[in-house]
């Protein structure tokens, strides 16, 4: 039941975010409120919940709570310094009706429902991509999009029928297999902007998205890689020519986005597009986790995505503060900004932490894992090439930080603490209305926000008088300000440091994640409902399985579910056997052994005996 | 005797035609309502009455959706390139080989679901291979129907819960197309701006040009020897451009050929205004949204010969 609420919540607000769209302050708190409802509803999300809907039964475990959860605090957080920073009207919406997608996707039973649940997920991608579409980049990042979407589609699709079918009317049906691992490896590639894909991730950056970044990026990604990893194991695990061709494919690209993401990030000056070279180097990690086809790599592949998920949030909301925070976004103006804004670097120091890991951490041993996984071993080293290189452009961003200021940094009120001071004797107020109005008439047409109010305010409280005095140094004749307006000045004033501190509160959970915390380590054991659905089944006729990886018990969490596997589908009244011995297979995963020499291990409905010539294929 | 799959199946490709050569964008919404209605009784047996209105819905939930845009936007679709003929042939002989090929033996559904399918498929790759946002999205949702057909013909019916799955995906598909698609009216405007832009940077090369060409001119106590080269070789590049793009057979008249190097600088700004970009034409009163010509980032504006006419540029506001 808590699952089925989560799901009607992320729909609920969905759609009432997207009809209080008019209203701009309405939607505000609408936004923010079902994002805090899904949030609550995630985190008290009961592992062991489980409803059928629709003839699937639907199932919640400890990671998929924590997942959700991860997802709805991130998006929380982010709207929170959009709220400050700039709002990002179709973020919320886009984070929810995601959440909703990914929800189903990743507790569904069914592996139809789960890839066609996934590749609906990565449509709201255009809410947030269609912000530019007046623009010149419109048509380029529509086109994009589009054909995104297409591909993820399809090999959702592709990758379904091959999971459930086994009667493919081929001599080797391992090219059905590497056909359907490399469609989805190049929807998550793409997805994700993995290089040579990686294009419409950069026009993003440049269209200005801000926050919205991160739902392409990092979001839908991550959901539909968990998804994708489901049946790695299982499924692409089988030894095969045509499989191994297709894994070295993408071990091809996994590597070069691994290291051209970091060299994309060390060359850019933008902040947007180092952070999306950044995001786009961590995503190489899902398509290793993919190349590794062992059961070894789920554990390592799902704390990963955990951490991925909020790191990376906080690295958008920490990009998009600096840039708002003095008004540019290039590191040639941004000289100086960590002596002005040092929260902002114990932030960034923080996203460092929980991205990298540090030695005995969960998250490094699992970035050493997939990559002693995902690649041959004579280039191991790339693992620790590509930590080299994403520390060189974080501590580039460092450096620039702590050089002389530039006159931009210089004149940003940055994250200090600020108190309002009355700076002149009013005696006359109409001197101090004709600066308010000119303020804020100059600052709205040229300047940020932040930079905008501040100005706003400056006027207000008379500080930018050429002779600043406190107030208790000198009468007030005509301007005395109670504690209520000094405090609500003070508030306006500081809302720099308040951006500061939401994205350092979301750096420290990323850290905390990363190391484990939260109940992270365990969650990453248990997997999603589709794992469990997905896994081999026991082998009761004792033939060797050739090769097939099977899973290593793992210290599975108590809170773990106990479904009972039931045909999702009624089962279809069987037609003759073919020449070839084989028999009809249900679209379903089903409780019923298989004996393990089949050459797919999906499930059947029907025994199949070891000795038939399909198993001697 | 043909049963209720293979009627469906008909139609489904039937609403697929239509949907890629219609050049009317309701009508193409109307061709896809038909196709996604039709794809979801292309089964054996036909699903229960729930799943199926679910489906229904779905789909009238998508066209209505894709309706909005187009009527609200004037988007029209570019139709098909190669003609109705063209496309009917292709759906045809993707429907019969789809009928005849077997990558699953036995089929766990109607093989009519599989050529039908197969045919979706087929038509959905040329939008899929352009650039108009709106036939992309065409293309994604014939796409997507096809690929569900074929799994319910290889992977045997689907439970409600999949076909509650698979419209909403249709639904997600319309929406991202009614929300990617440019509308007329930025359409119009990327135009003119790009015009704008293309006016600007012609009158900038001039100038420069003009620029080089008086300092080739000084004595040569005045300048240095590679002021004078460059100013020549800026010369001779911009009458060489000029005359490429006028072509052979272009509207330069012969006494306005290039003039050899001693040219008078004022008689070459005359000339170098055919180098101007000529504003295109407006637009109809229902206008197809297509790609605006813009310059790529880095590339520089090729200016298109200009009608030796005096021409006023286009009011790009509306004021009067």
């Amino acid at each position: 039941m808590t699952l089925i609420a989560f799901l009607l919540t992320c729909v609920a607000g969905m759609l009432l975010t997207l009809l209080a769209q008019p209203f701009a302050r309405l939607s505000r708190l609408v936004a923010l409120a079902s994002l805090a409802a899904a949030l609550a509803t995630a985190m008290l999300m009961n592992p062991n919940d489980s409803a059928t809907l629709g003839e699937v039964q639907l199932g919640s475990t400890w990671f998929v709570g924590l997942f959700l959860t991860a997802l709805a605090a991130s998006s929380l957080l982010l709207c929170i310094v959009g709220l400050i920073t700039g709002w990002p009207e179709r973020l919320a919406p886009a984070a929810l009706a995601t959440m909703a997608a990914a929800g189903f996707a990743i507790s569904s039973t069914d592996p139809i429902v789960a890839l066609v649940a996934a590749a609906a997920a990565t449509a709201p991608a255009a809410l947030v991509a269609s912000r530019v579409r007046s623009t010149p980049l419109g048509t380029t990042v529509g086109v994009a999009e589009l054909r995104t979407l297409a591909l993820v589609i399809v090999a959702s699709l592709l990758a379904a029928v091959t999971i459930l079918n086994t009667n493919w009317n081929s001599d080797d049906t391992t090219f059905v297999l590497a056909l359907a691992f490399l469609v989805l490896a190049a929807a998550v590639a793409v997805r994700s902007g993995a290089v040579p894909f990686h294009v419409p991730a950069a026009l993003l950056s440049r269209s200005g998205e801000g926050l919205g970044l991160v739902l392409s990026l990092v979001w839908i990604p991550t959901g539909f890689g968990l998804v994708a990893l489901s049946w790695n194991a299982s499924i692409f695990g089988v030894p095969g020519d045509w499989l191994d061709r297709a894994v070295v494919a993408v071990q091809l690209v996994a590597v070069a986005t691994l290291i051209l993401g970091a060299v994309g990030a060390m060359l850019h000056d933008e902040i947007e597009e180092i952070i999306v070279y950044s995001i786009v180097q961590d995503a190489g990690f899902i398509l290793l986790a993919l190349t590794a086809r062992s059961a070894d790599a789920a554990q390592p592949a799902r704390i990963w995505l955990l951490a991925f998920v909020i790191a990376k949030s906080a690295l958008v909301a920490w990009a998009a503060t600096v840039s708002w925070a003095f008004d540019s976004s290039n590191l040639g103006d941004l000289r100086g900004w960590l002596r002005r804004s040092p929260i902002l670097g114990l932030a960034l120091v923080a996203i460092v932490a929980a991205t990298l890991g540090w030695p005995g951490s969960p998250v490094f041993e699992a970035r050493g894992t997939l990559v002693r996984l995902g690649l041959p071993d004579p280039i191991h080293f790339l693992g620790t090439a590509a930590i080299l290189l994403s520390l060189a452009y974080y501590a580039r961003l460092l450096a620039v930080g702590v050089l002389p200021p530039t006159e931009l940094v210089r004149s940003a009120v940055g994250d200090w603490p600020h108190w309002p001071r009355l700076a002149k004797v009013a005696d006359d107020e109409s001197v101090a209305a004709t600066a308010i109005a000119t303020a804020t008439t100059t600052a709205t047409t040229t300047e940020s926000p932040g930079m905008a109010a501040n100005s706003i305010d400056q006027a207000q409280l008379g500080a930018d008088s050429p002779a600043p005095h406190d107030s208790e140094e000198l009468p007030h004749r005509g301007l005395h300000l109670s504690i209520r307006h000094r405090l609500a000045m003070a508030w306006r004033l500081n809302r720099p440091l308040q951006a500061s501190l939401v994205v350092l509160a979301t750096a420290l959970i990323a850290v905390v994640v990363a190391s484990g915390g939260f109940g992270a380590a365990d969650a990453s054991q248990s997997g999603i409902t589709l794992d469990q659905a997905a896994a081999p089944p026991p082998n009761p006729s004792g033939i060797d399985s050739g090769g097939q990886p099977t899973a290593t018990p793992s210290a599975e969490p108590s809170a773990g579910p106990t479904l009972q596997l039931v045909p999702s589908i009624p089962p279809v009244p069987s037609p003759a056997p073919s020449a070839s011995g084989n028999v009809s297979a249900p679209p379903a995963a089903t409780a019923t052994p298989t004996p393990a020499a089949t050459p797919t291990p999906a499930a059947t409905a029907t025994p199949t005996p070891a000795a038939t010539p399909t198993a001697s294929q | 005797m043909l049963d209720t799959a293979a009627f469906a199946a008909m139609a489904v490709v039937l609403g697929g035609v239509v949907a890629v050569t219609a050049r009317d964008g309701r009508i193409v919404v109307l061709g896809l309502m038909l196709a996604a209605v039709a794809a979801s009784l292309v089964a054996s047996p036909l699903p229960d009455s729930l799943a199926v209105t679910a489906r229904i819905v779905g789909a009238m939930l998508a066209a209505y959706v894709l309706w909005v845009a187009v009527d609200s936007g004037s988007v029209d679709s570019a139709g098909s390139a190669v003609g109705l003929v063209g496309e009917i042939a292709v759906a045809i002989a993707a429907f019969v080989i789809g009928l005849s090929m077997r990558p699953v033996d036995p089929l766990a559904g109607p093989v009519e679901a599989q050529a039908a399918g197969l045919s979706l498929v087929v038509m959905a790759v040329v939008p899929l291979a352009g650039r108009d946002v709106f036939r992309m999205g065409v293309g994604v949702t014939l796409l997507t129907l096809g690929s569900s057909l074929m799994v319910g013909a290889w992977a045997g019916p689907l439970p409600a819960l999949e076909q509650l799955a698979m419209a909403a995906l249709l639904v997600g598909i319309a929406g991202a197309t009614s929300l990617l698609v440019p509308s007329a009216e930025a359409v119009d405007a990327l135009e003119a701006v790009a015009e704008e832009a293309a006016v600007e940077e012609a009158a900038r090369q001039q100038a420069e040009t003009t620029e080089l060409v008086t300092a080739a001119q000084r004595p040569p106590a005045d300048r240095s020897a590679a002021t004078r080269r460059s100013g020549f070789e800026a010369v001779a590049s911009t009458r060489a451009r000029a005359h490429d793009e006028s072509g052979p057979t272009g509207s330069i008249e012969p006494e306005r050929r290039p003039k050899p190097m001693t040219a008078d600088p004022i008689e070459m700004d005359d000339w170098l205004a055919w180098g101007a970009p000529e504003p295109e034409p407006r637009r109809a009163s229902t206008p197809t949204v297509r790609p605006a010509p813009l310059p790529k980032p880095g590339e520089t504006h090729k200016p298109a010969p200009r009608k030796p006419t005096t021409r006023s540029r286009p009011n790009l506001h509306g004021k009067p």
